[in-house]
């Protein structure tokens, strides 16, 4: 096994240099640059400027200049949010997106999972209908609706907890102190993992079902066994590589910027870095943020298969 | 005495968008301790479908009525748990494909291991040695290593004598083998049935073989029934039905079977036409369609079973004509 994750982080290596050249050149192939905005500057300054950037020369060259210090670890410097790396910003960026999008997806796997099975044990009753009905809305409504009505119900309406800072506020903060920390976290978190909760339910709902009409379920039930050790140790494990494999790259999406959940409730992620990045042809900041997201994929889609090789006796992991 | 099972007018039906299905009707017979009985049928003849009821493990749209009695319990009135204190303990059942019939992510050590520890409440070195002692009794060589193997690992012959292995840990009374040889190469098979044989002699248990293969029948079983459409047509000791059967379809089953003392140039004869459709079963006879001596009688009335000697039964107007 370790010898198969030692390859495949070997196959990473060009897999991420392609992702980055891709990104270099469709970056600058964006009409417009870093400096539009600012167009009451004088030309000559404007000129200097690109020239301490290296925007002056040849895109061919700027591309070897780039790679090479991406080689050196050195993601250069940040061109709109000045004095700063790209890597000091994604140093402050990255844990706040992470400890964002890890807890909601760690919330969505705990409840999405839990629902699922529910639902799948209890199939074409009330229970499961209620369910499905439930995880079709938290599919249907999208963030950018969900998170300002959060935003105005409980930030603004209840006043229960802060909007828009990371700063605790609120009655909510007032009445349990001891989790005053974690009132900014609260509505951005849930606000990424209801529909999460929905993918997953329907996910895990729909591989149960699957999993418990197998003969081998026969089997277990034929044997005797409660009910309960029939559905955790002889259908979920199978019942749950649907699930797996949906959440590899999810997490990789989740913590390397939820961007629009980060945008509405102006977090200072990795999603909102990007964001602004991009608008401003920030073509340094835009190409850190997408190593790191490439390499995110990269080493959850390693992990995931590592798991599958747990979870599925049948799945050889050779190198 | 006193039967250890038996079935009381069952009748399964399975709820479906098309309608109601049939898939056994008014079923009743009885087994001793130490018999051994073969259910023979077609696909769809309601044979499975009968155990399956018995052993609570029907679909979620099948439902029961009538009686299940096994050892004085009338095991369809029993809730989940009542039920799961005998199935895998008293009453025990071999499935057909024991490619899929074993959880593919467990080692075969853990899921002959839970029976025990479920059951009989065994240490885990208590019930590895009887499971040793089991799987040397049905001839499954390195046993340790075999142990913890996945499922993936062994052969399909292996595989169900796993399946077996795993029907008589508790030593079950009553053992019920759906079609244990089907998916098996015929060399394999005949090992198995060797299996069951010895099984036979040295154990005290009810035996229920549920097959196809009248081949199987003869070889185990001291009676047979013969079901048609969810319903009993023929039941008899195994000598009687293959000297003289009765019922038209039973005669039709023998002789689709290829005999060696036959000519090769010899049609081999199949029963024409297709097994009834169970959810428009028609007023008369199942087998009314397909049968030779058919009456006007049998497509609008119902043959009832009668006794024709100790032992010997047959549901057919031809039969009480003569």
């Amino acid at each position: 096994m370790l010898s198969y994750a030692l390859k495949r982080l070997g196959i990473a290596a060009p897999t991420l240099f392609i992702v980055v050249s891709l990104s270099f050149f469709l970056m600058h192939m964006a009409p417009g640059g870093p400096f539009d905005a600012d167009a009451n500057l004088e030309p000559q300054v404007i000129e200097n400027l690109k020239a301490a950037y290296d925007l002056d020369k040849p895109l061919v060259e700027q591309y070897i200049i780039y790679v090479g210090k991406v080689f050196e670890g050195d993601f250069g410097p940040s061109i709109i949010y000045q004095d700063r790396s790209v890597s000091q910003l994604i140093a402050t960026g990255l844990p706040v997106s992470l400890r964002v999008g890890l807890s909601a997806i760690f919330i969505a796997a705990l409840i999405g999972i839990t629902l699922g099975i529910t639902a799948a044990l209890n199939q074409n009753k009330t229970t499961d209908y209620a369910v499905m009905a439930a995880a079709m809305t938290g599919i249907a409504v999208p963030s950018f609706v969900l998170a300002p009505l959060m935003t105005l119900i409980f930030g603004v309406i209840l006043q229960m907890l802060p909007i828009a800072t990371l700063e605790p506020s609120g009655s909510f903060a007032r009445n349990f102190p001891a989790l005053a920390p974690m009132t900014p976290y609260i509505l951005p978190v849930i606000a990424l993992a209801i529909p999460q909760i929905a993918v997953i339910s329907r996910l895990t709902r729909g591989a149960m079902i699957e999993v418990l009409r197998q003969n081998y379920i026969r089997t277990a039930r034929a044997k005797g066994l409660a009910e309960k050790r029939v559905v955790w140790r002889h259908a979920l494990q199978a019942g749950l590589l649907p699930v797996v494999s949906y959440l590899g790259p999810a997490i990789a999406g989740i913590v390397t910027g939820a961007v629009v959940v980060e945008s509405i409730f102006q977090l200072p992620g990795m999603g909102r870095f990007f964001i602004q990045g991009a608008i401003n042809r920030d073509y340094p900041l835009v190409l850190g943020i997408v190593i790191i997201f490439a390499s995110a994929i990269i080493i959850m889609n390693l992990l995931v298969d590592l798991l599958y090789g747990l979870l599925d006796p049948k799945v050889k992991l050779d190198a | 005495m006193n039967p250890i099972f038996s079935l009381e007018n069952l009748n399964v039906r399975f709820a479906t968008k098309e309608g109601e299905v049939a898939a056994v009707s008014d079923l009743s017979f009885s087994l001793q301790r130490g018999e051994c009985l073969g259910i023979v049928g077609e696909s769809g003849s309601g044979k499975s479908q009968t155990f399956l009821a018995t052993m609570g493990l029907l679909a979620a749209n099948g439902s029961t009525t009538g009686r299940a009695l096994f050892q004085g319990q009338d095991l369809l009135k029993l809730d989940r748990d009542a039920l799961n204190k005998i199935r895998g303990d008293r009453l025990a059942m071999i499935f057909q494909d024991s490619g899929t019939s074993l959880t593919p992510h467990m080692k075969v050590g853990d899921q002959l291991m839970e029976v025990l520890t479920t059951h009989k409440g065994l240490s885990v070195e208590a019930a590895r040695k009887r499971i040793l002692e089991v799987m040397e009794s049905i001839r499954i060589p390195e046993v340790d290593k075999r142990l913890s193997q996945y499922p993936h690992e062994f052969s399909g012959g292996m595989r169900q004598r796993v399946m077996i292995a795993m029907a008589l840990l508790c030593e079950p009374d009553l053992l019920i083998a759906d079609e244990p040889t089907t998916a098996l190469d015929v060399t394999v098979q005949a090992q198995i049935l060797q299996l069951f044989k010895a099984l036979k002699h040295h154990t005290n248990s009810a035996i229920v073989l549920i097959t196809h293969d009248l081949g199987v029948v003869a070889g185990l079983c001291d009676r047979v029934i013969v079901m048609y459409g969810g319903r009993v047509v023929e039941e008899g000791a195994v000598a009687d039905i293959f000297a003289r059967p009765k019922h038209p379809y039973t005669k039709g089953l023998l002789n689709c079977m290829p005999r060696l003392d036959q000519d090769l140039d010899t049609e081999l004869q199949a029963i024409p036409g297709q097994p009834p459709n169970l959810q428009k079963l028609p007023p008369g006879c199942a087998f009314a369609d397909r049968c030779a001596v058919v009456t006007d009688r049998c497509k609008t009335e119902r043959p009832v079973l009668r006794d024709y000697a100790p032992g010997e039964r047959a549901a057919c107007h031809a039969l009480e004509a003569a």
